[in-house]
């Protein structure tokens, strides 16, 4: 049964944060859906901090996203 | 959600892909029953021009061709669903300069109400937060 998760944030986390989040996801996937390794695929896609808003407030105004 | 996701030729100014985006919020908690400013997400996805097709064919030079995804749980009106695409058309034409009749717009309302959560926890849409 092949799963497809697709994360969407903007950008500003580091490397190794997106990395272990890809591999935790990928990790509680295969676990709990009780899957093959060759069947979890994990996608993070980037916004530019211009082009992710949330209530109102555009990523570039959030400090979480201020890293790197 | 509620998640609109815009998908825009890039070149766009950023001060006005800004404002579509304010608006946008703003229309949503405004229209959207049970909506408040703090739950709408707005983003954007540039696509090089030489990436959009029509019919098999790219695209005019001069058509931004903004397509409109926008993911919204269950407990809104088809009115007000229908409302909010037409006040999102609105927005582009008058900030882009997009033809509203080039907007397309799909509204993903099925997606089951128990898979989705907020920081893990499941999400009840039940409750009213207007």
């Amino acid at each position: 049964m092949p799963i497809m998760c697709t994360i969407q944030m903007p950008e500003g986390r580091t490397r190794q944060e997106i990395q272990k989040v890809m591999a935790d996801v990928s990790e509680a996937l295969m676990r709990d859906l009780q899957t093959g390794e060759r069947e979890v695929r994990v996608s993070v896609v980037e916004l530019p901090r211009v082009r992710f808003m949330a209530g109102g407030v555009l990523a570039r105004d959030m400090p979480a996203f201020q890293k790197e | 959600m509620p998640f609109v996701t815009l998908y825009l030729r890039s070149g766009c100014d950023d001060s006005a892909v800004e404002t579509c985006m304010r608006e946008i919020s703003q229309a949503g908690a405004e229209i959207m029953e049970n909506t408040l400013l703090r739950m709408v997400r707005v983003s954007v996805y540039d696509i090089p021009g030489n990436r959009i097709y029509e019919g098999g064919k790219l695209v005019g030079e001069d058509d931004l061709a903004p397509t409109v995804v926008f993911d919204i749980g269950p407990g809104r009106s088809d009115e007000a669903k229908t409302r909010f695409m037409d006040r999102i058309a609105d927005i582009l034409h008058e900030n882009l300069g997009v033809d509203k009749r080039r907007v397309r717009a799909y509204v993903r309302d099925n997606t089951r109400p128990e898979n989705f959560c907020i920081d893990g926890k499941q999400k009840d849409f039940s409750k009213k937060v207007k």
